[in-house]
């Protein structure tokens, strides 16, 4: 929560511009003024990532929201009908797992330009058939029991047995992928970054930063340290949160 | 044309196996005990390179690496050892035309390859005209070559270049490694595979394997008994070995120079430039560049960088020493025309014309009709100041010197949109005009090469001369400095298209760079052209 | 079993066409012309650019193209390298044993600490081990490779000189990258094992064995460890084809000539033959250890019967 709330309200808490160049601070060591430093342009690293959150943490739902509105459909109608559309859907699945996720980023981000968007919608899509799999699963173990024949028996019909009765099941497992791929997604992008196809500059997205901060290691080690931090600790609590929703959901593991 | 069958090509690639391509052609060499007694091999130079290449052929390579591995390998015709002086190398003596048109060499008569083959008139002509041959694909030898017609050979040691125009600048093409003279018999024989598995030329080093995109392995040629006289000696090299090793990534390079994996790295980082030079077991290398340094190339076929005040606004709303002191480490100089500060003919009154100056910029962009609007961002009528800056995301400086010149052009009211393009897409969008800014650098020595790059009309369109900058009068004058051997009368046209291209405000000089090599403290007798591009380790001995 | 093995075998085929057509198309579809890109910014006439483009047989119609090298492909040859005219077979099989070398090295540390990692915790769940060896894991997650990498070189071979810092060949040079590359699947991995552990731990077959007064290390290897192993294998079949292909960074960080970073220089370059050639043999490589993963549930979960 806190996370989220620096995120918003970034602007309120620095006095720095996140983008204006200031020469005679360069690479200043972390003080009171400027509490992470700056970098070699002189802009304040504590601003940069405060400003960054926002965007990174967004980049990140936004790639897991492509994968579960991929994955989801996919696993549900592949585990729910079974027969020839469960064959021809996984071996979609298989085919997407083969290609190599780093060239569907390269060709997504060159057909549609280098934005940051676009990156997360490649990493989203490569991340779908995961998402597929697991629901299946989850539909497969569903499909049999009592209740779904009881639904059945009572004259529902498949859309409305699906989504009553059987995708509740998924949730848990898929919050449980989703949080991880939040964090997953947040160093994808930096990932991205260092390849030179991640977030447009000079935007402060935190795998930018640290991207940008890796030829500076030797003489200003907190233009990585900090949004190393960042992200650590975004990753963390993302986790926490994941594994707390996941033991609420999970009968077998309350007590 | 005889080839090599597969199963021998793959082992002539291994690392293991290198060996045999050298062996292949050694056992012709006269008496290799007897070179071996005149001086003793001093180890192996273990050599950072900062990424990789397409070939090892120097004449049909675009890369620069690949110069500088190529030139241990073949011979020049001549050396250059500052702007517009030459010395012999393989050629001993050159008469030159008035209109420098015919260029007419005398040949050493005592080289031969690698493979044995004589070095001749015959070697020199296959070389050139394989250069033309549109087969061959050549590219930077291309450029150099300039307007080629034909090669004559007089006779077995004299040969004679003509050209077509007058090419002034032919006996600086000649002292590149790109027009380095190879052996007829092996380009003949290997065809394809020449430059990939072999290459043959007659310097002080052979190749003895290559591992594309890991390492190129050479080997003294125990045979070299024809230095160059600007060289400390003449016999063999010093060294048994060289090997150039790829390591791109620019920290990892200088870990290795740091733990003794090499001992001499290229394209020292500037980051940490201060701390090299403070360590006594290394030693820096600093050499003015020659050539272009970093610019700004405004497209004029894309609206609104037809105007000619906010070209000259652009140019004097960008900080340049600032630039100097953040991103490049104090280590640049600001740069002040197309050339470089050591070209020939270089201009030093264009450094005051265009100073840095905010204020003048916001004055000349108010006069164009420009209006700051609320969010700062300058318009004229319906139309928004924002400009579409295309760069690459490598080298990681691209980036760090847009998001500066970006925050500077947004302080008098521009907004520059940055658009990070990988190679393919990046070629795709400048050469079809799609910018209206993007960056220039280019190392040489020629300035009349440089300039017909940047500004000539036939570069235009889709070329070179991303400005498309179109005029008939630069043309001329272009041609005019290519066809003039007269030193005085050269520099006087050279210092006019300089100050030409600053009076039309066609680009944006930024930084002047330096080349930045480091090597070990137990390296010594390291020769550098004098552009800054060529590491010569022919009179090179380690001493621990 | 043979019959199983044959189908999935014969299943390969359709999956690498499809491969190979979607990657063909899809490089099409990316803007950029390879003679373009082969010039770079040197200067070249239409005319010039126009017989490179026919010299590396761009002027034929796009299905010509793709038979060409199907035909060649189904003859053993790939086809040469556009830019330096190397055959894309030689290209690949250069890189495979550093590659090979870097997964399996990559794979070893990923399988360990994920393996004991997740263990730890398993079996010492809510306490301060779980937390700390979760701790761990997560640092992995959270770590781009490029960062780890720099600090391990810093470290190792800067500070303590126990490691060079490049290279090929020799163990030494593989530990680092091996440790950079492994330790991000290790994180994922040390997860699955801690739910798949805690999962049979309370398992009644388990409690059985625990009331038969068997010891807790005895239960655990017994019973535990195959549960755990099966986990293992899962992930590592998955991530195999990642740390082939998307081994990239590691690979230009330690100077490693690799197949990721052969895939994506081709990729940018526009190297038609050389992208396909290198996506084929990843897709291979994943197929068959896919396979090799699902006869292995076999031997570890006896209960699985191939049919």
């Amino acid at each position: 929560m806190a996370l989220i709330l620096t995120a918003v309200a970034a602007p309120l808490l620095t006095p720095y511009e996140p983008l204006a160049v200031n020469p005679a601070d360069r690479l200043l060591p972390p003080s009171l003024s400027h509490l992470f430093g700056t970098d070699v342009l002189g802009r304040d690293v504590a601003t940069r990532i405060l400003f960054g959150a926002r965007i990174s943490l967004l980049t990140g739902l936004i790639s897991v929201t492509i994968a579960i509105l991929i994955g989801v459909p996919l696993g549900l109608v592949s585990g729910f009908y079974g027969g020839l559309a469960d064959r021809l859907l996984m071996r979609l699945v298989d085919l997407m797992l083969t290609f190599p996720g780093i060239l569907l980023a390269l060709v997504i981000i060159a057909i549609l330009g280098p934005d940051l968007f676009n990156a997360m919608l490649a990493v989203g899509i490569s991340a779908s058939p995961t998402y597929g799999r697991v629901v299946r699963a989850t539909v497969l173990a569903a499909k049999s029991q009592t209740y779904v024949e009881a639904a059945r028996a009572t004259g529902c019909t498949n859309a409305r047995i699906m989504l009553r009765h059987i995708l509740p099941n998924t949730v848990a497992p898929i919050i449980v992928l989703g949080t991880l791929g939040v964090a997953g997604a947040i160093i994808a992008a930096a990932a991205l970054s260092y390849l030179g196809l991640g977030a447009r500059p000079p935007e402060p997205e935190w795998g930018a930063l640290l991207s940008e901060g890796r030829n500076y290691l030797r003489v200003a080690w907190w233009m990585t340290t900090f949004p190393g931090l960042a992200i650590m600790t975004a990753v963390l609590s993302i986790n926490l949160l994941g594994d707390g929703l996941r033991d609420a959901l999970d009968p077998w593991l309350r007590n | 044309m005889e080839r090599i069958r597969r199963r021998e090509f793959l082992r002539r690639a291994g690392v293991t196996a290198g060996a045999l391509a050298a062996s292949q052609v050694v056992p012709r060499f006269a008496n290799p005990r007897a070179a071996y007694a005149q001086a003793q091999a001093t180890g192996t130079l273990t050599y950072g390179m900062a990424g990789g290449f397409d070939t090892l052929d120097v004449t049909t390579t675009t890369f620069t690496r690949v110069g500088r591995i190529g030139l241990h390998i073949v011979d020049p015709l001549v050396w250059s050892t500052g702007a517009g002086q030459y010395a012999p190398g393989l050629a001993t003596s050159w008469t030159i035309s008035p209109d420098a048109t015919v260029y007419t060499f005398k040949l050493r008569e005592d080289v031969k390859f690698h493979d044995g083959t004589p070095f001749n008139a015959e070697a020199v002509k296959v070389t050139f005209d394989r250069i033309v041959d549109p087969e061959t694909r050549a590219q930077t030898a291309f450029s150099f070559i300039g307007p080629y017609d034909r090669t004559e050979v007089v006779d077995r040691y004299t040969v004679r270049v003509r050209f077509k125009s007058g090419h002034a600048a032919f006996l600086n093409g000649a002292s590149s490694p790109y027009l380095g003279i190879v052996s007829p018999t092996a380009v003949q024989r290997y065809g394809r595979d020449f430059g990939r598995v072999v290459f043959v030329g007659t310097g002080p080093f052979m190749l003895q394997s290559y591992r594309t995109d890991a390492e190129v392995r050479l080997i003294r040629n125990p045979n070299y008994n024809w230095g160059a006289r600007i060289f400390k000696h003449e016999g063999l090299p010093y060294l048994q070995n060289i090997v150039y090793r790829i390591v791109p990534e620019e920290a990892t390079r200088l870990a290795t120079l740091e733990t003794g994996e090499t001992l001499f790295i290229e394209d020292v980082p500037v980051t940490d430039y201060q701390r090299l030079k403070s360590t006594r077991d290394k030693v820096l290398l600093e050499i003015p560049q020659g050539g272009s340094g970093w610019s700004l190339m405004m497209n004029q076929t894309r609206p609104p960088m037809n105007e000619l005040p906010l070209r000259r606004a652009i140019m004097h709303a960008i900080d340049k020493d600032g630039l100097v002191r953040t991103v490049w480490n104090s280590i640049h100089r600001p740069a002040c025309s197309p050339l470089t500060r050591v070209m020939f003919g270089f201009d030093q009154e264009t450094c005051t014309k265009v100073p840095y100056n905010p204020d003048q910029a916001r004055r000349l962009l108010e006069e164009a009709g420009w209006r700051t609007g609320p969010d700062g961002i300058r318009a004229r009528g319906n139309e928004r100041l924002r400009l579409e800056f295309y760069l690459q995301p490598t080298p990681q400086k691209n980036q760090e010197m847009a998001a500066f010149v970006q925050a500077n052009l947004r302080q008098v009211g521009i907004d520059v949109n940055l658009n990070v393009l990988a190679r393919a897409g990046y070629l795709d969008a400048v050469r079809q005009g799609r910018h209206h800014i993007q960056y220039w650098w280019d190392t040489g020595t020629d300035p009349g090469q440089m300039l017909r790059i940047l500004f000539h009309s036939r570069n235009a369109g889709g070329g070179t001369n991303r400005n498309n900058y179109r005029n008939a009068d630069m043309d001329r004058l272009i041609e005019q400095i290519e066809a003039t051997a007269d030193p005085a009368r050269r520099k006087e046209l050279i210092v006019r298209a300089q100050q030409k291209v600053i009076d039309e405000a066609v680009m944006v000089y930024l930084t002047d760079p330096p080349s930045l090599y480091a090597h070990d403290r137990s390296v010594s007798g390291v020769w550098v052209d004098w552009g800054g591009n060529y590491p010569y380790f022919y009179d090179t001995r380690i001493q621990r | 079993m043979l019959q199983y093995l044959a189908k999935r075998l014969l299943l390969t085929i359709p999956t690498l066409l499809a491969v190979s057509l979607l990657v063909f198309l899809m490089l099409h579809l990316v803007p950029g012309d390879p003679a373009i890109i082969f010039f770079g910014d040197q200067p070249v006439t239409p005319e010039r650019l126009e017989q490179v483009r026919r010299q590396m047989g761009l002027h034929r119609p796009l299905l010509v193209q793709y038979f060409d090298f199907l035909g060649g492909a189904l003859r053993g040859d790939l086809g040469r390298s556009i830019h330096n005219s190397t055959p894309v077979l030689e290209e690949v099989r250069s890189r495979i044993g550093s590659s090979a070398q870097l997964a399996l090295a990559a794979f070893v540390v990923a399988g360990g600490l994920g393996l004991g990692l997740g263990l730890v915790s398993a079996l010492r769940r809510s306490t301060w081990v779980d937390a700390a060896a979760m701790l761990v894991a997560l640092g992995g997650v959270s770590m781009p490779i490029f960062w780890l990498a720099a600090m391990l070189i810093f470290v190792f071979s800067i500070k303590l000189g126990w490691f060079p810092v490049t290279g090929f060949g020799g163990w030494n040079r593989l530990v680092l990258p091996a440790f950079a590359l492994g330790f991000v699947s290790s994180a994922t991995l040390a997860r699955l094992v801690r739910s798949s552990v805690l999962e049979v731990l309370w398992q009644p077959y388990v409690t059985t064995a625990r009331s038969k007064g068997l010891r807790e290390t005895l239960v655990v290897r017994r019973h535990v460890l195959k549960n755990a192993f099966i986990a293992v294998v899962t992930v590592m079949g998955l991530q195999l084809g990642t740390l082939l292909s998307g081994a990239v960074i590691t690979e230009t960080v330690f100077a490693r000539p690799g197949v990721g970073k052969l895939m994506v220089d081709a990729i940018l370059a526009k190297d038609f033959p050389l992208v396909q050639g290198a996506v084929l043999f990843v897709a291979l490589v994943y197929i068959v250890v896919n396979l090799v993963v699902d006869l292995s549930y076999a031997y570890l979960d006896p209960r699985i019967r191939f049919e």
